[in-house]
């Protein structure tokens, strides 16, 4: 699993299997980074972190070399669950709506404009007319009908995009540019998925004459045309000459700019920075955060910090082993721990602090649960006499002859994340055991509850995405903190049917604080994907699911 | 080296008649005439001595963090720099110093120790005794020994004894053969025969006239095994299988600073260099008690 995925993310096809309902895309991260924006007087509505497009035309022409953390597995949307084959899925085909990066709302694609029965069972899409697929296939209701009953075929085992379309019943052609999607049950979180690539619409000529072999000769109807896939080297994908449908917040209209884009998969950190900084490539994914920092000081390039919408990268506190089964251990961390310190030391002071168990850029993000548990040390110290933990000789604390020790498990990449929480948690009496693992041992370790702290992030667009972490089905997966509580299963089921937004937001936020009052979780910073980029590329931000940049936007100076 | 040491008649011949009154200063004149051994075990005392000072006082906290002053460069204030936490390296070098000893040590005891037990019975009864031991240790030397701690670790689970464990039982295999031969070339000399025609047991044989003999190639071996063990130690601890965090051993903060290495030379460098010096020490001693153990190369320069 590690060779095919990313390295840093928990692989998705994991998480949907465990996650059951499939009501909620996930991409767990194993830890990250977030934006440096203060998080202090948070707005009412989600705040953005993708800028508005930058207006002014670019130049057309030029091609650029972007860098990856690893080689995609297929270019199939239906059949990949990889980080980076979205990536490049992205520009080489088209969604049915996309998702507004600035406003978060859902804007027109390859439909023009869309209805739902209030029941929320039935969504009519009229479709745009003169769309053609790269090899001249018209697009039209017969293949959103195609796209979508091949996601859902159990033969095609799609690891991701079918699990998006669990409610999915079936597509009626009413006319040729009219597709009737029914559901079998409500699905709050439709429309983001659709918003999604992984429910991209690809040409059903193409994929009847590649059949299994169409993940490695993909045909969209994107800005960018496939041209050659060099194993274990490189992609290249060429300019659409005839694109002329991309959404309208998209900063211009017509042929992407770029006449080429090249991505390359280098995992090894050092062989990519060295790329960039020769200039090999222009575009540089997952830039380590101590080099991030030096890159930045050097002004030499753009460096982006790009937030991802989802759960923050979160402590999770195992409460069915001492001493975290003992709440006031538990808030004894929340208070005794200081995220900023931890930030600064584990990275450079690149992400920003994180208060709630929903992202603050994520939809149905609520501001009550902001500031329940402030850095106190003194605080924390009474929780912890409170819970009996006395300081003993050697400045550890002592309950009945048994010394206050924990394990945090985690992942060998994130293992600074550990290593500050152990110094900053020393004063507090408290000694944490560093168990820096491999991907598949931590996440074994995770579901079975072997060790006391566990960390994860979740990258989705939509907020119900946090069921996967919090709901007492997923015991025994990624419910590492063990929590098993039917009052809070309620709330994450009613919300993933909940069609009313309003009423949505409120279940939303009644989990949220159920979660930080029982202190479960301790969410510590917003998770973000580092990008360095070169100063000759212009225009460069990303998609809101992700943090994908929008390649067609970017031209060259 | 091995099989001219065993193959050895009686080593005591004429060059040294006139110093045979006091063999044992005649022996400490020619280790100091040899540059090798000596500046090998000056500086070797020397790392000992700031080994056993690192542990009762270093300049700096080796686990305190301090992020202000954390890449500081190599200076009045941090003498070898300060990591990306802020530690200060050179106190974290001292801190560590005795693990990276202690992993040489107690691992090759434990290697001659069992070389010792399994080699002088095979060598000096042969017959079944032999053949079981050796083949025991031949299928031992088929894995290379890397691979072998490797393979001790992995099942023990990470620590730093663990380390210690893996790499002696790694290299007992050629402590086992160099006593085995060693006690092979002896066994039919005429003292050893004496002592048996005058009825003494097998152990009181293998005590007394035995182990002496073979003493000094087995010096040699255990002072050059020590450098390979913090070696290999150094290169478990650099796989994440030795010391944990925040224990400052020096394979370990090798493997912590690779990641920063972009951020500031001295974050690798020294660690590196400890390991370096300390290897290089034992390997220079090794190679100058051979050299004064071995009757054949006394004469040479």
């Amino acid at each position: 699993m590690s060779k095919r995925s990313s390295p840093n993310l928990i692989t998705r096809r994991r998480f949907i299997k465990i996650g059951g309902t499939g009501a909620v895309a996930v991409l767990a991260v194993a830890c990250a980074p977030a934006a440096p924006a203060a998080p202090t007087a948070a707005p009412a509505a989600p705040k953005p972190t993708t800028a508005p497009a930058a207006s002014g035309a670019g130049k057309p022409g030029g091609q650029i070399r972007y860098a990856m953390n690893n080689e995609p597995d297929s270019l199939d949307p239906a059949k990949t669950a990889q980080a980076s084959a979205f990536n490049v899925m992205m520009n080489l085909y088209d969604t049915l709506i996309w998702q507004d990066p600035v406003d978060l709302k859902y804007k027109s694609g390859l439909a023009e404009s869309w209805e739902s029965t209030p029941d929320g069972l039935t969504h009519t899409f009229k479709l745009r007319k003169g769309v053609k697929f790269h090899d001249g296939t018209p697009f039209n209701a017969e293949a959103v009908k195609a796209n979508f009953d091949r996601i859902v075929d159990p033969a095609t085992k799609s690891p991701q995009a079918a699990s998006k379309l669990a409610a999915y019943q079936s597509t009626t052609v009413v006319d040729e540019f009219t597709a009737k999607i029914t559901l079998k049950t409500q699905f709050a979180a439709f429309y983001d998925a659709l918003s999604q690539t992984w429910l991209a619409i690809a040409s059903p000529t193409a994929q009847k004459k590649f059949g299994d072999d169409y993940g490695r000769n993909p045909v969209g109807t994107g800005p960018m045309m496939f041209k050659e896939w060099v194993a274990k080297d490189r992609i290249v994908v060429v300019k659409n000459p005839d694109y002329n449908w991309g959404p309208p917040f998209w900063n211009h209209t017509g042929p992407a700019y770029l006449d080429q884009i090249t991505f390359v998969g280098i995992s090894e950190n050092g062989a990519r920075l060295t790329a960039f900084e020769s200039g090999e490539i222009q575009v540089m994914e997952t830039v380590p955060e101590g080099d991030f920092d030096r890159l930045k000081k050097s002004g030499k390039y753009q460096m982006v910090v790009a937030r991802t919408p989802g759960s923050p990268m979160t402590i999770f506190m195992n409460t069915e082993k001492a001493p975290f089964n003992d709440i006031n251990v538990r808030k004894a961390i929340m208070h005794g721990l200081n995220r900023t310190e931890l930030i600064n030391a584990a990275f450079f002071g690149l992400y920003s602090p994180a208060d709630t168990p929903i992202a603050d850029n994520t939809l149905y993000h609520s501001k009550k649960a902001v500031g329940m548990y402030p850095y106190d040390m003194e605080k924390a110290k009474k929780y912890l006499e409170d819970a009996g933990w006395k300081p003993g000789p050697d400045g550890v604390r002592v309950k009945n002859g048994e010394k206050l020790v924990v394990d945090f498990v985690d992942l060998t990449t994130y293992e600074p994340k550990v290593v500050a929480t152990q110094a900053l948690l020393k004063p507090l009496g408290i000694t944490v055991n560093v168990k820096a693992l491999d991907q598949a041992t931590r996440v074994a370790m995770g579901h079975k509850g072997e060790g006391h702290m566990f960390s994860t992030a979740l990258l989705d667009s939509d907020p119900g995405a946090i069921q996967l972490v919090y709901h007492s089905r997923n015991l025994g997966g990624f419910d590492w903190s063990r929590i098993k509580d039917a009052e809070l299963d309620k709330y994450l089921d009613d919300q993933a049917k909940e069609p009313d937004t309003t009423k949505r937001a409120a279940l939303l936020e009644q989990a949220v604080m159920k979660i930080m009052e029982n202190a479960w979780s301790f969410p510590i910073y917003n998770f973000a994907r580092l990008f360095g980029v070169s100063p000759k590329v212009k225009n460069f931000r990303t998609h809101p699911i992700g943090s994908y940049p929008y390649l067609y936007e970017v031209s060259l100076e | 080296m091995r099989e001219r040491a065993a193959a050895l008649p009686m080593p005591r011949t004429g060059v040294d008649s006139a110093l045979a009154a006091n063999p044992a200063r005649a022996l400490l004149r020619r280790f100091m005439r040899n540059r090798s051994a000596f500046a090998g075990s000056v500086l070797f005392g020397l790392i000992v001595l700031l080994a056993l000072v690192g542990t009762r006082a270093t300049p700096y906290d080796p686990i305190q963090m301090d992020i202000p002053n954390r890449l500081a460069e190599p200076g009045l204030a941090h003498l070898l720099g300060s990591d990306h936490y802020g530690r200060d390296i050179f106190s974290r070098l001292l801190a560590g110093a005795h693990l990276s000893l202690l992993i040489g040590l107690i691992s090759v005891s434990l290697a001659v120790s069992s070389g010792l037990l399994l080699g002088l019975p095979a060598g000096y009864f042969g017959g079944w005794v032999d053949m079981l031991v050796m083949r025991v240790m031949d299928l031992m030397l088929s894995f290379p020994s890397v691979l072998l701690a490797l393979g001790i670790v992995a099942i023990a689970g990470p620590s730093l004894f663990n380390v210690m464990l893996a790499v002696g039982i790694a290299s007992v295999p050629s402590y086992t053969r160099l006593v085995r031969a060693s006690v092979l070339g002896i066994r039919g000399l005429p003292y050893i025969e004496a002592a048996r025609a005058l009825g003494s047991a097998p152990l009181r044989i293998i005590t007394r006239h035995v182990i002496p003999n073979i003493l000094a190639p087995l010096i040699v071996l255990a002072t050059l095994g020590t450098a390979g063990a913090i070696l290999t130690g150094a290169a478990l601890s650099f796989l994440g299988l030795g010391a944990q965090q925040p224990t400052p051993e020096w394979g370990a903060m090798l493997s912590e600073a690779r990641n920063y290495m972009r951020l500031g030379w001295w974050l690798t460098v020294f660690p590196g260099l400890a390991i370096a010096i300390t290897v290089l020490s034992l390997n220079q001693l090794g190679d100058g008690l051979r050299d004064l153990l071995d009757p054949y190369m006394r004469n040479s320069p």
